[in-house]
Parts: C-alpha cells; sequence; structure tokens
C-alpha cells in the first residue's frame, strides 16, 4: 500500500516537517486504507480499534471526514503493521540487554518513524493489544531542534548515555554496560573488573534512592528509550572508526597489546582478537557543516559530534615561509619542520602497521625523503646539514621524531645519524637540560650501536674526542665532567663494567638523565667494541686502527 | 578512553568534583558518579550527592589521571585529525 511505502522510504530525517506527512496521507488514505484495514483484521480487535475502523467505514468515500480520527487510524494503521514486521523480525530477541546487535535495531528505527501522530487515544489502544508479544514503542516524536540537520552526523564514537540512568529509581548508578554501549572489547573487561574489585566504597546497604515510588518512573518504556538512544548512536556512526576516533582506537589496541604480552609471559592469552561490532550504517551522506541558505547573509552553524560549534571558517592565509629572522621565527620554523617530518612519519607507521611486509619500494623512498629533508642535505656544507639536524634535535619534539624514525631507516642512515650524535654530544646536552629527554634516544640508538662495525664504532669513538667547530669543549669531557659520571668511567676502565650498567639502570637520580645519555652512549660504544675486539680474535684490520 | 578513570573537574565557580567519570557527549557535558569535593571542603558541600551531570559550558578544567593518556598517542591523533580538515 501507499502507506507502506511511505513508512520504508522515507529516509531518517529527524526535522523534517510533520505536516507534509499528515498532508500526504490524507488523499491517498481513502485506497490506502482497505488493505490497511485486513492488515488490522489479522492482528487484534480491540474495542476502540474497530471504533475508529468504524467511523471511517461509516463515512463515504469523497465526503469531508474527520481529519483527526483519519490520522488516527492512519496511525494506528501503521503501528500494527510495523508491529507485525517487529515481531515477526525480532522474535528472537526476547531480553534485549543480551543482543548487542544493533543492526536490528536500526531496521526497527527505520520502520517506527512515521509514528508522529500519538494520541493519547491511539497510544491505550495499542498498548491493550494482548497478542502481541512485544511492543513497538510509540515515540512522541518530540519536537527536534529547528536546526535543518537533514542528515545523520558522523564524528568519534563516544559511549552514549546510559539509558539506565534516565530510567526509574529501582536501579542504581553504577557503570552499566548497556547493551548498547559500543565500548572497545578491552575496555569493557577493564571496566568489568573494576566493578568486581574495586567498587565497595560505594555503600551496598544504602539505597541511593528513597524507598518511595517515583511518580515519574516508567514514563517511558525501553523501547522507547532504545529508540532515543539509537537516535543518538546513528549520529555517532562512522565508516571508518580507526581515523575518527583515532586516540581510542589506537589507545586500546595498545593496551590489549601490552597486556596480551604481559600474559603470555605467564599463563596463555585467553583474549581473543577483538571483533568490534559496528552499528549497521544506514546511510552515508556527506554533510555540510557549514550551511548557507540562499539570500541570506552568513552561514548557519550546524552543530555535529564533531564539530560542535563552527563559528567562522578561519583559514590561515599568507605565505608560511617567511625569513624574518627573529629569533622566535626561527624556532617556528624548525617546529613547523618537525611537523612536516611527523606527518610524513605517521604515513609511514601507518604503512608499518596495515602491510608488515617490510621493506616495499614505496616505503624505502618514503624513507629516504624523509631523512633527506631532516638532514637538510639540500645544502652542499655538510656543517649546515648537522646544524639543521641539531636544530631538530634540540626541541623535544623533535627527539621524539628521531627516536622513533631510527628503527624503519637502513642501517646506513642510523649510523650517520649516530655519529651526528656523537659529534655534538656537548651541544645537544647543553639544550637538553629544560627538557631532559634525551633518554628517548637511547634505546633506538643503543640498538644502532650494537650493529656498527669496527670502522664505525671507531669514527664514533673519535667524534667523542674531538672538538666539534663551535663548541669549547670535547664531547667526552662533557660526559665525564660530573663527578659521578667520572666515577662511572672508572669503574669501565677498571672492567667493573657490570656494576656500572646496574648503577646507571638503577637510576641514580642526582644525575640529570642528558649526562646520563651521554656516559651511557660512551659505554654502549666501548662495550661494542669490547665484543668485536673479543669476537674477532683474528685482527685482519691496519694497525693503524688499533693506535686510533 | 578516561570513562571509568577518576577525574577531577574545576568548574568556574572554583567548585572542583572528583568522581569516575561516566560518560561525556559532544558538548563535553561530563557525568561523574561518586563524586566528591576535592580541596578543602569550603565549597557547597555535596554530601548527600552522589551522581552528577555536569554541563559542558560551566567546566574550567579536567584533570586526567596521567598514567592513562598517551600524550604521543594524542600528538598523533591530532595531527591526523588537522590533517584531514585541511583535506
Amino acid at each position: 500500500a501507499a502507506m507502506a511505502k511511505l513508512s520504508r522510504t522515507d529516509s531518517y530525517s529527524p526535522g523534517v516537517g510533520v505536516a507534509t506527512q499528515a498532508a500526504v496521507y490524507l488523499p491517498e488514505a481513502d485506497s490506502a486504507l482497505s488493505p490497511e484495514e485486513a492488515a488490522m483484521e489479522q492482528v487484534c480487535q480491540p474495542e476502540e480499534m474497530r471504533r475508529l475502523q468504524g467511523t471511517h467505514l461509516n463515512q463515504s468515500p469523497g465526503k469531508s471526514y474527520d481529519p483527526l480520527a483519519l490520522k488516527e487510524v492512519l496511525v494506528c494503521a501503521s503501528q500494527l503493521e510495523e508491529e507485525e514486521q517487529n515481531e515477526e523480525e525480532r522474535e528472537e530477541e526476547v531480553d534485549p540487554d543480551l543482543a548487542p546487535d544493533l543492526e536490528e535495531e536500526e531496521e526497527q528505527e527505520e520502520e517506527e518513524e512515521e509514528n508522529d501522530l500519538g494520541d493519547p487515544a491511539v497510544l491505550s489502544a495499542v498498548r491493550n493489544i494482548q497478542t502481541l508479544d512485544y511492543l513497538a514503542p510509540l515515540p512522541f516524536r518530540p519536537a527536534f531542534p529547528s536546526t535543518s540537520t537533514a542528515a545523520p552526523h558522523f564524528g568519534p564514537r563516544l559511549p552514549s548515555p546510559d539509558p539506565s540512568v534516565l530510567c526509574s529509581p529501582s536501579t542504581s548508578w553504577p557503570l552499566r554496560l548497556s547493551h548498547l554501549t559500543q565500548l572497545h572489547p578491552q575496555h569493557q573487561r577493564i571496566l568489568k573488573q573494576q566493578q568486581q574489585h574495586g567498587r565497595p566504597p560505594s555503600p551496598p546497604a544504602k539505597k541511593p534512592w528513597s524507598q518511595q515510588p517515583d511518580p515519574y518512573a516508567n514514563l517511558m518504556t525501553r523501547k522507547e528509550k532504545d529508540w532515543v538512544v539509537k537516535v543518538q548512536m546513528v549520529q555517532l556512526q562512522s565508516e571508518n572508526p580507526r581515523l575518527d576516533d583515532y586516540y581510542y582506537q589506537e589507545y586500546y589496541q595498545k593496551l590489549e597489546k601490552k597486556q596480551a604480552d604481559e600474559e603470555l609471559l605467564g599463563r596463555r592469552s585467553r583474549f581473543e582478537s577483538f571483533k568490534l561490532v559496528t552499528p549497521y550504517i544506514q546511510k552515508a551522506e556527506a554533510y555540510e557543516s557549514v550551511v548557507r541558505i540562499e539570500g541570506s547573509l552568513g552561514q548557519v552553524a550546524v552543530s555535529t559530534c564533531f564539530s560542535p560549534r563552527r563559528a567562522i571558517d578561519a583559514v590561515p592565509h599568507g605565505t608560511q615561509e617567511q625569513e624574518t629572522g627573529a629569533a622566535s621565527s626561527q624556532r617556528l620554523q624548525v617546529l613547523y619542520r618537525i611537523e612536516k617530518l611527523f606527518l610524513q612519519l605517521l604515513e609511514i607507521e601507518e604503512g608499518q602497521k596495515d602491510g608488515p611486509a617490510q621493506p616495499c619500494e614505496q616505503q624505502s623512498s618514503q624513507l629516504e625523503k624523509l631523512f633527506q629533508a631532516l638532514k637538510t642535505q639540500e645544502q652542499n656544507n655538510l656543517e649546515e646539514a648537522a646544524d639543521g639536524f641539531l636544530q631538530v634535535l634540540s626541541v623535544r619534539k623533535g627527539k621524539a621524531l628521531v627516536a622513533r624514525l631510527l628503527p624503519f631507516l637502513p642501517r646506513d642512515r642510523t649510523v650517520s645519524l649516530l655519529l651526528a650524535i656523537t659529534r655534538h654530544l656537548p651541544l645537544l646536552v647543553k639544550r637538553d637540560v629544560a627538557d631532559q629527554a634525551l633518554q628517548t634516544l637511547f634505546e633506538p640508538l643503543g640498538k644502532c650501536i650494537s650493529h656498527l662495525t669496527f670502522h664505525e664504532l671507531l669514527q664514533g669513538l673519535q667524534g667523542l674526542m674531538l672538538q666539534p667547530p663551535g663548541s669549547s669543549e670535547r664531547p667526552v669531557t662533557v660526559v665525564l665532567q660530573n663527578q659521578v659520571t667520572r666515577m662511572g668511567g672508572f669503574c669501565l676502565s677498571t672492567g667493573g663494567s657490570r656494576c656500572y650498567l646496574e648503577w646507571t639502570q638503577g637510576g641514580a637520580a642526582f644525575l640529570t638523565s642528558s649526562l646520563m645519555f651521554g656516559i651511557s652512549l660512551l659505554y654502549a660504544l666501548l662495550s661494542h667494541g669490547e665484543q668485536l675486539m673479543s669476537l674477532d680474535s683474528s685482527l685482519e684490520e691496519p694497525s693503524s686502527d688499533h693506535t686510533a | 578512553s578516561l570513562v571509568g578513570k577518576d577525574v577531577v573537574v574545576e568548574l568556574k565557580n572554583d567548585l572542583s568534583i572528583c568522581g569516575t567519570l561516566h560518560s561525556v557527549d559532544q558538548y563535553l557535558n561530563i557525568k561523574l558518579t561518586d563524586i566528591s569535593v576535592t580541596d578543602p571542603e569550603k565549597y557547597p558541600h555535596m554530601l548527600s550527592v552522589k551522581n552528577c551531570f555536569i554541563r559542558g559550558s560551566v567546566v574550567r578544567y579536567v584533570q586526567l589521571p596521567a598514567d592513562e593518556v598517551d600524550t604521543q598517542l594524542l600528538q598523533d591523533a591530532a595531527r591526523k585529525e588537522a590533517l584531514q580538515q585541511k583535506q
């Protein structure tokens, strides 16, 4: 029937006028009702229903009939039809708490949207229907805010307010994991554990609400509440949750991995890889977050989950590569460079995550580009190139960038970076006093050191001994300046390298970490050298290396 | 990702509320459970209140537990978002 078609094909549009739907119904109601009558006959025959049917039948078609009664009938019929469908489509969903399956609920929403003329008489009629186990909710379509939002919105997936929160007072308000709260499985587990172990602070004896019955309880049925929540959930759907909700997904993935690793050490991991249940996506309509109405001055701000308020179009204009020569602009330049490098690094990491098949052509070219940008090697002067690199390293963000980049680079590149670092160690240490972030570099550099050849190692050690231009001290003196590090150096020379290692790792608190970095680097170099010496008992290197 | 963790919400009226984060929405309205007023309780004692809903616009700060936040990841997320917006 025409009405049935209407109820199914109308897109979900909260703001579309109610009046239009009613207007459409009226002229067609005549023909549309006859098959609906049959449907109504099948389902049930409560008193009021018959009465409503009767009013229609008594009226001759073509005459002006009571629009209100007609609407009631129409609404009633559509509801019944939906209930029929609901009943047969969702037989198994007895208890919604068990099935976290939003797909079915989406269908329900599709069918319910026409119930906008909730007349109390009709509602009570429907409620009296005995034959249906499962009543479709009859949502009073609330006056939706006047924004002309005609499409679902995308945005980060936030856990929606729990419907149980809004409901009757007999339920207390702990963190209930309703089936509609779409949390990452890891997150859910953590919350459940918390609930089991550590929520005795909330006294179990005391009830959060008083014992008197709440007059405002149970105004909405569970289905109605679910429908409202679903309305909100639709707005949170996204096709690419890993991109839209990057932080949440990555954070819990990392956590899960860490826990899995820990589990592997102990017992076997019993956490299966996560299968995230995403809500069924009905329509992927793109939306414009800024709506321009013809003839108006300015824009209407459409608020979404992703951008609640977008008042103006703030687009930065102007060139970015202006040389002003001020010190602050220099720093800004460096920061800007670092950010560009970070974007490239993120791309590489993303590519790594998707396909662990390591050295593909595209990735290596990306890496090379990144390395060149880092070293600013377009300058022929080697010193300037190093200077650019050092500038990057002087910023905490830059250190993090290099530390994350090092595992990806091919060996020769990492070696050159390492050599640059050891040569300019005093400068780095001096500039790191505020940040104390040099230690982030130690782990990847340590790995690099363990793969050094003897020749490269010597180069590194020589770098420590030489005085770099622009600095008044040799790297090794800076490292050994501190009384304590000198003691460490002494330990090294006497062969007490083992205990020294423990001592540095124990974290002598009075040492600044940047100095620790220096001495740790020196230690790593020397110990690697020792290793190489012991392995290469048949020494083929020329004697000049030894003397060096 | 901080749902279920303890946070301290400082409001614009200088009230600081400590509680477990129950939920948050697009306007940064916050629901807390098991709340208590941190700081010396010179401000309205909400002794009987266990759960509350805080409108987003009255929040000045939200203090998060440091070990539950991965700042590097947060920076990456911000970079990705900025990239997306540019496109």
